[in-house]
This record gives C-alpha cells, structure tokens and sequence, in this order.
C-alpha cells in the first residue's frame, strides 16, 4: 500500500509505501539483483548477459504512474492522495563491486547525459513537478543493494527541502539582484579555505554553513538551472570534479565513504526558476573512520543540525587528496 | 498518460552554448511486470578492463 498524507504542522507530504518492507534487502554474493543475467545463472532484473548503464522502474516504488488507492479516507483536515510520481533506479555499471568513483571519466560523462536525458523524458508528464536525481551509497545509510546504482524520483510536487532554497534564493534575488548560489560560490572562490577542487567550469566547496563533516556542494560557474543546459564542456568539468570529490572520500579513512548526493535544478512545473541555480550536494555519513554523524534530537526533532568539525579543516583534508591525484 | 508540452528551455533561457550533445543510443524493454527498462550506451562504450585500470588511481 502506498498513499501521500498531508502534515498540517509542518505545511508538507510524506508517503507511505508499506511495500517496501518486502524489498531484498542485502542478498548474498552472486545473487545480486543488479547485475547482468547470465546464462544458466539466476535471473536478475536485468535479463541479459551484460549491460552499460541501465535504467529501470523501481520493483519498489515509493510513487507510482497509476498508484493503488489510498488505505485510509482522506479529511478537509487530514488530506490523502495517491501516490503518483515516478520511481527510477540507475545502474552507472554491470561491474558489481566497482563504484561511481571508479568509473573511468567518460563514463561519468556518459551517466551525466543518461541523468539528463531522464530529467527531460521524466519532467514531460504532467503530474511531475520535480525531478531529484539522488545517490544513497553504503549500508550506514541504509542502503539495501551494493551494486553501483542511484535513483531518480520524480515527484508531484517540488519537495520541501527544495522550496525552502527556492524560496531563499528569490528573496535573495530580490533584495540583491543577484543569484544567491551564485554569491556562496564566489564568496568560497574568493576565500578559498574551504574549496576542494574546481575547473574552468565548475567549483567544488566545503560551503561555510556545511551541516554535515566533509559535506562538498559542487555549482557550476555558469549560472544555469538543470542538467539539460550544460555544455560538452561543462559535461566534462562536472565529470571530472565529481570524480576528484567521490575519490578524495575514499581515501580520506581509506575506506568506502558512504554518502548521500543530491542534485538540486529547478522545479519541472512550467515555473520561472531563473533566480535559481542548479548545484550538487553531497552528504558523507563518517566524521571518524568508525563514528557516524547521526541525525539525532537537536537535527531530527528541531531541525538544527550540529556539525562536529569545522568547515575549513575538512576541505583542507579533501583539498590536499584532490591535489594529489592524477586524472 | 499525459504529457507536458516540452518548450526548448524550460525554466528560463538558454544563455550560452550548445547543450549536451544527445550522443546516447536507446534502447527500452518492457519488463514482464509491466515496467520500463532502458539499456544507454554511446559509441565510445567504455571496456571494462579500462573502468579496473582507470579504477586504481
């Protein structure tokens, strides 16, 4: 069963998808639902015997094309809708043990363009609003399948959090007749203690208000709003910083650093977004090597978070791996 | 299923440059169950032994 309830407290939508009890949950080696079919071998969801990248409706959807009707009657006071949208995984390779940080540079570029052309086929239908592109990475986070892959979720309506940096950055663009993330990115370029790596296209920064430890956003130069409007070239920037931020988190604990990335464009509603700037940001769940950064009382329950490191100190640590590697 | 009508920049203009050049092929599949499945690949497929050398920097 899956529906969306409305929570007047907080003015928001959740879902409830008790389906997703059911999903395999860390299958044992060699019967990984990810990887390619092989002949005679046991059948994945991927029926054939190898793959480049692959993308495909989630067995286990939070939203759905044509949701099932809601368990429970909605109220004027407690509102109830079926949960549309659109659940998408995304295998970036059919290697089962490699990771996004592995991948070679043009296959990066090559998922940067599947992610885009999945921005565009997704925001095309009506009900969709918004378009997150997303990687959980790790079982710390809660990941259930270790096989390289993330998800698109496209919502029928523009997420809260998201609201939140839309309502900000126009009221920003209002008052200052500038892009706000085009200010924080500057303001990081010019002084420089908290970047980690950039190119002639994009900048990669530990930002100054970082909730969690070695929390990176990644902007582009250009002011831009989705995927679909990058360049070749700022294709091959964006691959190449990702690549030196998703490397310099392995070997920070010289250990699988699990992460959650998340992209943020504008909305897919027909809106004007022009205030807004599309960046990508990325959220590492280990402060130690065996300490997790838990989103406990004061983060969950109040909504402020406490990081336990600072800012400058852990984009110098990730700055000097970036510096160090070779592609 | 109704669509949108898909303006050439939605959101806001174009302001610079070519956008990303659609060199993916595709190709979709229905699954048994009724969903999509989409295999993506472009001309320079990327050989695995090059993704576990390029791997160990």
């Amino acid at each position: 069963m899956s529906e969306l309830r409305y929570n007047p407290l907080l003015g928001e939508w959740l879902a409830t998808a008790t389906h997703r009890q059911d999903r395999t949950f860390l299958p044992p080696a060699g019967f990984c639902p990810l990887c390619p079919t092989e002949a005679g071998g046991f059948p994945t969801e991927v029926p054939e015997p190898d793959y480049d990248i692959v993308v495909f409706e989630n067995r286990f959807p939070s939203l759905q094309k044509s949701p099932p009707e809601p368990a429970v009657e909605g109220t004027a006071f407690y509102p109830v809708k079926p949960a549309d949208g659109i659940c998408e995984v995304v295998l970036y390779s059919s290697e089962h043990d490699s990771t996004l940080a592995l991948q070679p540079l043009r296959q990066v570029e090559k998922l940067i363009r599947v992610w885009t052309d999945r921005f565009v086929e997704l925001s095309k239908h009506d009900f969709v609003k918004y378009v997150f592109v997303f990687e959980n990475r790790g079982t710390q986070i809660g990941v259930t399948l270790t096989h390289p892959h993330g998800q698109i979720y496209a919502y029928p309506f523009v997420p809260p959090l998201v609201a939140k940096e839309l309502a900000n950055a126009k009221a920003h663009h209002e008052k200052n007749g500038e892009c706000l993330i085009c200010k924080i990115r500057q303001t990081e370029v010019t002084d420089g203690r908290r970047l980690v790596a950039s190119n002639d296209t994009w900048t990669a920064y530990v930002p100054f208000f970082a909730r969690w430890p070695y929390e990176v956003h990644i902007a582009p130069i250009r002011h831009l709003q989705a995927l679909p409007e990058l360049t070749d070239n700022e294709v091959s920037g964006l691959a190449r910083v990702m690549k030196q931020v998703l490397t310099a988190y392995d070997k920070v604990f010289d250990m699988v650093m699990p992460y959650m990335m998340v992209m943020h464009a504008r909305p897919s509603d027909g809106g004007n977004y022009d205030h807004y700037h599309f960046h990508i940001e990325l959220y590492p769940a280990l402060r130690t090597p065996n300490k997790l950064k838990y989103l406990a009382g004061s983060e969950t329950g109040a909504g402020m978070f406490i990081n336990d490191t600072l800012p400058e100190e852990k984009a110098a640590e990730l700055r000097k791996i970036v510096e160090g590697l070779e592609f | 299923m109704p669509v949108k009508s898909q303006s050439s920049s939605p959101g806001g203009p174009q302001k610079e440059g070519p956008r990303n050049a659609p060199t993916l092929k595709k190709r979709q599949i229905a699954m048994p169950d009724g969903r999509y499945m989409i295999f993506y690949t472009d001309d320079k497929d990327v050989a695995k032994d090059e993704v576990r050398q390029e791997g160990n920097v």
